[in-house]
């Protein structure tokens, strides 16, 4: 969660990751915003998200991708 | 059957009856009825195209929903991790074979009859460079009514069943019903099945709070077609028809008009009909917030057309961002200049599809992909940039919160959005280029003491209409961009909103009575 972290607050680090539980609801990050997550956290955690897997459920907040990426890993 | 008609009126006053009146479960099918009705008002023989496509889009997710379940099943049936890795790479194999063969089916009419004289005339202008005596006079074909909007409902429809976003219909008439439903096929919004279905298909009883907002919201819709959009269409044809005989500042007024009619238009269809589906009970997506209250050329495009915008997003920006080449990119771009710039070059790279396609989208004619393209490049050229103009508004200590760089902001904005339309508009690049060379050789400022050059063709009442009718569209986006829109509808006593109802109804027979042009919508045509 930690490393998720870090990558999140590089990408945009206005945002209050730890609370924000509407990032994609509520217009907080924009589709430039989402590609960089999907790239970094893809080189990072060596998972393949893909364009089917940009649900809002999934990226609406931190905790919810780090679920989404223990999934991916999981296999 | 124009939707400000006494015929259109007679439709949508028996589509509300026979809705409310027959049992819940069959309402879906009075809709089925009355989509078909209305479309086969503008010509019978067109509808062949549509069903095609339903058809088409129909069954290509029917397989496609077979395979999501049954390649599941082969997935847990198989044995080790490589036998399930294989039967992965199988299934999607599959799919996008499926879903490709859906798309191109989908397509190929739309392609054919909107983009065949365009792409014609390109491949015999390039012949006749060799030869000539080689000419093109085009295809007298027409484009069927809102064929692009099913196009596009029929292919996102096609790509959530594949992304397994929702499974598919089983019943095709409930999904005809969805491509086909009037409301939304002339121009928009772009609705999601699995959004529209939860509306479309529960069941809606009859309410009178409904009706009076539907209704109310269907005058609006009215009173911004008939009294602003319509009255100045002869003015801006006019001038921008024959721009050779008018003065720079005359054509930069059309511009300006036109961006006006334009919205007051597409803005007035979509009040109408998010009007007559709320009295149904029908929730249909808002296409618009208040655009030129847009401090960018980004933010403009996401207060415009929105649902267009979400759909290029949805089924080209990410595809083409996410895909194995925009990864690539963005790799590259990362390792090179670093996380900022490596983040905007993958979106450069999806934009450059998107916008060609939204250039495409609006018109087969190379004025339009200029258009796309200066949208691309202004937007582009901003997010770059975003950190140079920071530290210039440091420098120049302006306050990025204060009132007066919000307006400066929001009407750069509409100058960019309207002088982009220098192109959109004309019918081709030499007329557009000598339209801006009028501006800048033949502009005549001291023409401004003339106001009666101005509203060309215009009668006096008009101009005073249309003119306070402008000014209450602005108001009451002013009260919505500041969230006061609401409250200040809610605390209006009775009296004073049956006035303002019957001022907005005097003024649209005033102005049908002085006008002749009312008709189709702009945004159909495309």
């Amino acid at each position: 969660m930690e490393q998720l972290m870090k990558i999140l607050k590089d990408i945009r680090p206005d945002v209050d990751f730890e609370n924000a539980t509407d990032l994609i609801d509520s217009e907080i990050l924009d589709s430039f915003d989402i590609i960089s997550i999907v790239s970094e956290v893809n080189d990072a955690f060596g998972v393949e998200i893909n364009v089917d897997d940009l649900l809002p459920e999934n990226f609406n907040s931190a905790e919810a991708l780090y679920e989404l990426i223990k999934k991916m890993q999981a296999g | 059957m124009s939707l400000i008609s006494l015929d259109c009126f007679k439709f949508a006053l028996i589509t509300v009856i026979a809705y409310f009146l027959i049992p819940k479960r069959f309402q879906w099918f009075v809709l089925f009825i009355a989509n078909i009705w209305f479309y086969c008002s503008y010509g019978p023989v067109y509808i062949v195209f549509l069903v095609l496509a339903g058809a088409v889009s129909y069954f290509g997710a029917r397989i496609l929903e077979k395979e999501n379940n049954d390649g599941a099943k082969r997935i847990s049936a198989a044995g080790d991790d490589k036998e399930k890795e294989e039967a992965r790479r199988g299934l999607l194999r599959r799919k996008k074979t499926i879903a490709f063969i859906t798309i191109i089916l989908v397509m190929s009419a739309w392609i054919v009859l909107k983009y065949g004289n365009f792409l014609a005339g390109n491949v015999f202008a390039l012949l006749a460079v060799f030869d000539p005596a080689i000419s093109f006079e085009g295809f007298d074909w027409v484009l069927p009514l809102g064929m692009s909007f099913y196009t596009f409902h029929a292919i996102g429809y096609v790509v959530d069943v594949y992304r397994k976003k929702y499974p598919a219909e089983k019943n095709f008439l409930k999904y005809f019903t969805f491509l086909s439903f009037f409301p939304h096929m002339i121009q928009g919004p772009f609705s999601r099945f699995n959004d529209l279905s939860k509306t479309m298909f529960a069941g809606n009883s009859f309410s009178y709070t409904r009706l009076c907002e539907g209704a109310s919201r269907i005058l609006w819709g009215a009173f911004k077609k008939a009294v602003v959009a319509d009255p100045t269409a002869g003015t801006v044809n006019m001038i921008l028809g024959a721009y050779a005989d008018h003065t720079g500042i005359q054509i930069v007024f059309a511009f300006c008009l036109y961006s006006i009619r334009l919205y007051a238009d597409f803005s007035g269809y979509m009040d109408m009909v998010c009007g007559f589906c709320h009295i149904l009970g029908i929730g249909l997506e808002e296409n618009f917030r208040q655009p030129f209250f847009a401090k960018t050329v980004d933010e403009y495009w996401r207060r415009w057309h929105i649902t267009l915008g979400r759909w290029f997003r949805d089924y080209v920006f990410y595809p083409a961002s996410m895909s194995r080449n925009g990864m690539k990119i963005s790799k590259w771009a990362r390792n090179k200049w670093g996380a900022k710039t490596g983040k905007l070059i993958s979106g450069y790279f999806a934009m450059i599809f998107v916008w060609t396609a939204t250039g495409l989208w609006h018109g087969a004619n190379w004025t339009y992909l200029v258009w796309g393209y200066l949208n691309l490049i202004v937007m582009c050229s901003t997010m770059q940039l975003s950190d140079k103009y920071t530290l210039i508004k440091e420098k120049l200590k302006i306050r990025s919160d204060s009132f007066l760089w919000k307006l400066f902001c929001m009407i750069r904005t509409y100058i960019l959005i309207s002088a982009f339309r220098f192109f959109s508009v004309a019918k081709d690049i030499r007329s557009a280029v000598a339209t801006i060379a009028k501006v800048f050789t033949d502009f005549r400022i001291s023409m401004i003491r003339q106001p009666s050059e101005f509203f060309v063709g215009m009668f006096r009442e008009e101009i005073i209409l249309m003119a306070i009718a402008a000014a209450a569209i602005f108001t009451v986006d002013i009260l919505n961009e500041t969230g006061r829109w609401a409250k200040v509808k809610e605390k209006c006593p009775a009296v004073l909103r049956a006035l303002a109802y019957s001022i907005m109804i005097v003024m649209i027979i005033l102005m049908l009575k002085t006008d002749d042009i009312t008709g189709g919508f702009m945004y159909a045509n495309f």
